[in-house]
Formats: C-alpha cells, structure tokens, sequence
C-alpha cells in the first residue's frame, strides 16, 4: 500500500509537519509588540519591496507596514524585451499600487530624500518625516553614467538604456519601428554585475525576431564588455539556427571595449573597430542605487553587503537592503530572486521584531530568456549561506543542450506563467 | 485506497518512527516553501501553466517532489529546485504547502 513509500511515513509521524505556517512557525502566536504597532518602512516597490511588504503583511499582520514609492505606477523589467520587440504591449507590463492597499499596505507615493539611521526615520520630499522600527530598502539600480565616454542622462534620450522599465522601454520600441528596412540596431552590454545578467541577450533575440520579420534587409549587432555570458551556449544554438543572417556578437576581445560614443552621428567607437548603427541601445555599467549609497548603504563599493540570514546592512544597524541594490554572494540581480530575498527578509524582520531568532534561509532564482516569442531557455538555481556568512549557489542547472522546438515552446509557456505568477504575488 | 488521515498517521507512527532521525526547523521550512509561491502563484494557487499546489494532499506533493528530486518524474525545472532536498525536508515541504489555501 502507498505507507510504503518511507518519505511520506515520515511526514506523518511528526507533529510540527502538520500546522505551522508564518508566525505561528517562528513559535510567535501571539505578537510580543505591546502598545503601538511596530512599523516596518519598506523603500522601492519593484520585486523585492512589494513583495516583501505582501509578505509581511500575511505572515505579521500586526505590525504596519508602509511602502514608499516614488512612481505612481510600475513598469516590471521581465518581460519589457517583449514589449521593446513588438511581442507585447506596454499596458501589459504597467501594474498600479491598489492591490497593495488592499492588502492592507500603507503605499505613499514621494520620494524618500534621507535615511537618518540614528534617528530611525526616513525624510519624505513632500517634508514629512516617518519612522521606523526596521526599514528595508529596496531601490534598484542606478547607472554609472561617467563610464562610457559621450554616454550621460541627455545621450540616453538619443540611444535609450531601457534597463529601466518604462518611457526608455516605449522609445527604444519607438525607434527600432521606424527605423528603415536595412538599418543597423546596435546593442551594447557592460561588465557583470549588472541587473538580469542574460537580460541583453534576450532582448537581441527578440528584436532580430522582430527584424527578420519586419525588415529582413538589417542587421542586429551586440557589442559586449565580456567574453563569456549567461546562457551563452544555449543563446548560441538559438541564434545559429534563427538568426544566423541577422545577429552578430562581438566579445570584448574582438572589440577591445567601448572607448567613445556620440549621439549626434550615431557612432560607437571600440579600440578595435568603430560602429555605425541606427538605432543604438546603451547599457551603461551600474550601481546600487543612489539613496543606498548615499546612506552609507554600499560602504565605499557599489553595491550594498548585508547579512545572509536577515538581509540586513553590514553597515547601518536596523536597515535591510534586497534586490537588485546588493550585492548577495552568489546571486544574480533578478526578479526571481529578489522576490526569495524578499521573502527570506519577511521571515527575518518579523523574527527579530518579536525577538525570535531568524530561520535558516533556502534561496532560490529560475530565471527564463525568450530566444524568439514562443522559444525559451532557462536557469534555475538554489542557494545557502555557507559557514563563513556568504551565500552559496548550492545547486546551477540550465535547460539540456539541443532542446527540442517542444521544449523550447514549453519553457515559453511556462515563462509566461512564471511572469504571471510573480507579478500577482506582488500586485494582485 | 483511501484512508482516513488519522489513521495513516497512526500506521505511519508504529511503523517508521524509529527511522525518522532528521529533524528540520519548522520557520526555516515555512520561509523554504515561501519559494513555491514565486512561481506557483499566491498561497501556491496555480498561475496559467503552472499548477495550483496550495491546499493539495501530503500525499500527492510528497510524491510528485520525490519524484522531481529523483528523477522519475519529469519536469522542464523543478528536478533542479528539489535536488539539495533531504526526504525530511520534503516531507515538511508538502506538509507546509498542503496548509495553503
């Protein structure tokens, strides 16, 4: 009879398998805050703070949680290369806060102007002040913009970045629409780390599908900052078998490195070669985000160290940074796995808040790239801390080498499934 | 055949107690399972193609992640997910997630 299979026997024969669930896991039935709520601030609702803040929420519904956000609506990176290619429409990709206040979330929209840690409160650009008992900060990326010779704010108005979801996404679309049959789109990728490490890749798959498509005559090259990229195995078989006339990689030793690029005439100039393209798409090199370093977040680096059981800064005591703006031992700057991070920090922020220690986190990051609209790969990995306080990639496995069209097609259904998941999880 | 759960549990406790040395932290098991939901839509409910596992028998889930972990199961991914999984946090896993509704 099915007893036999032991895993399942086991699971009967203990009582904490059978009732435990956020809190009440943590051994905190009831909430050791006494008076006024404690208040949890979270900065930034992308995919590490709105989830983090439903999270909370759900597990710690004693606590008040406030969500500053400086946009009144959200524009998800995932899936924006659908978007940038024709695949999909902007709405599609644009979610607005309300679900969050539904849930019982305090969202404000301003802009947080100052973390005064000592004083454990954040200053609003509107003046207000508002204060915390732990604050997490979640607040991206910003770009580097004295890297790249000719490359600042005004240039990206001429060759849009798009590594931010919104009016970038609608004029790099824009462009590559009006942009002659026979023209030349030029994509180029910075040095790691940066956010959605395959993100460029997948974004030049989609758009040499759009070209072979719609303008057969043109050509899409990528002029890369590195010599090895993510997934580049399984991009590669994509691209010889789809776009073999279409997509050219250039890798840094080929180029030996963006040195200069100037709008006016639409040039990009390596130590090796100088290129003349249409439409240009800059991915300038990145930081975390200008609030998390001005706060002493990010200590004298780029990005932002915390402690891989709570998420919390090495820096400043109380505050918590996730996402995209740290820098998390073995993983990627990603959707997915900001999301876990956020989790983790649920979990780790309403353990310390009730004075309970904080569990031992699993993390995890799946990470799908379209390789054309119905085509996708993916990755897919599991991380711990080790002993020494870093955390670890446990376990990296990508889709099989040589995948069959079925597969490719089921990796794309199940991507958009994935995007539908992760985005109801924060929005709905 | 179907079985009442107290009495599963009740067989399962004579028989294979004494095999069950592993123990696992109830908290880090609750955080664990909060993964699922990145995928598997809110309180694992299912999203698309994806399926709903919230609220679904020890039973089945005990099954289907053994089988991913092991490999007589197929999937495009989880069989990766499910690999540093021991059997008693599996176990806990599915009884975690078959709380969810």
């Amino acid at each position: 009879m099915e007893m036999r299979n032991p895993i399942l026997a086991k699971a009967f024969d203990r009582r904490q398998f059978l009732g435990v669930t956020g809190l009440a896991a943590l051994g905190l039935a009831a909430p050791a805050l006494a008076g006024a709520a404690a208040r949890v601030v979270i900065i930034g609702a992308g995919f590490g703070g709105a989830t983090c803040a439903r999270v909370l929420r759900r597990i710690a519904p004693d606590l008040q949680v406030t969500l500053i956000e400086r946009d009144p609506t959200y524009v998800t990176c995932p899936f924006s290369n659908l978007v940038i290619a024709g695949f999909a429409e902007m709405s599609s990709i644009t979610y607005s806060y309300d679900g969050l206040k539904t849930a019982g979330i305090e969202v404000v929209i301003d802009t947080v102007t100052q973390i005064d840690s000592s004083g454990k409160a954040v200053t609003l650009q509107s003046g207000s002040r508002v204060a915390y008992d732990r604050l997490i900060v979640c607040v991206g990326i910003d770009f580097k913009w004295d890297a790249i010779p000719g490359y600042d704010e005004a240039a990206a108005q001429i060759l849009p970045h798009a590594w931010k979801a919104g009016a970038q996404t609608q004029l790099l679309r824009t462009q590559l629409q009006a942009m002659e049959d026979g023209g030349t789109v030029l994509i180029a990728v910075p040095e790691s780390p940066y956010r959605c490490p395959p993100g460029p890749y997948e974004r030049a798959s989609l758009i040499a599908a759009y070209l072979q498509a719609n303008k057969p005559k043109s050509k899409l090259v990528i002029v890369d900052a590195k010599d090895t990229f993510a997934k580049q195995k399984l991009f590669n078989e994509g691209w010889s078998a789809l776009y073999p006339d279409v997509l050219r990689w250039v890798g840094f030793t080929d180029s030996g490195g963006i040195t200069q690029v100037d709008p006016a005439t639409k040039t990009v100039v390596t130590a090796f070669e100088t290129f003349k393209a249409d439409v240009i798409n800059i991915i300038p090199p990145q930081m975390a985000g200008a609030l998390a370093r001005a706060s002493g977040l990010a200590g004298d680096g780029d990005w932002c160290s915390v402690d891989p059981v709570t998420f919390e800064s090495v820096h400043v005591p109380l505050v918590h940074v996730l996402g995209d703006a740290t820098s998390a031992g073995d993983m990627p700057k990603s959707g997915t796995a900001a999301s876990s991070q956020a989790r983790i920090c649920a979990y780790a922020v309403a353990a310390l808040m009730s004075g309970a220690k904080p569990p031992q986190p699993t993390l995890i990051n799946t990470c799908y790239s379209f390789v054309a609209p119905d085509y996708a790969i993916s990755v897919s990995e599991v991380f711990r801390p080790d002993a020494s306080g870093t955390i670890k990639q446990i376990v990296q496995e990508l889709s099989p080498s040589g995948g069959s069209a079925e597969l490719h097609n089921q990796e794309g259904v199940y991507a958009k499934s994935w995007y539908q998941s992760i985005t109801q999880t924060m929005f709905g | 055949m179907w079985l009442p759960a107290r009495m599963i549990m009740a067989i399962a406790a004579l028989v294979v107690a004494p095999a069950m040395a592993e123990t696992v932290d109830p908290a880090a098991i609750a955080e664990l399972a909060e993964n699922c939901q990145i995928c598997h839509g809110p309180m694992g409910q299912g999203a698309g193609a994806l399926q709903a596992i919230g609220g679904r028998s020890v039973y089945d889930l005990i099954l289907l992640l053994t089988g991913f972990r092991d490999g007589t199961l197929s999937a495009t991914l989880m069989q990766r997910l499910m690999k540093p999984l021991s059997d008693a946090e599996i176990a806990a896993l599915a009884a975690e997630i078959a709380q969810w509704k």
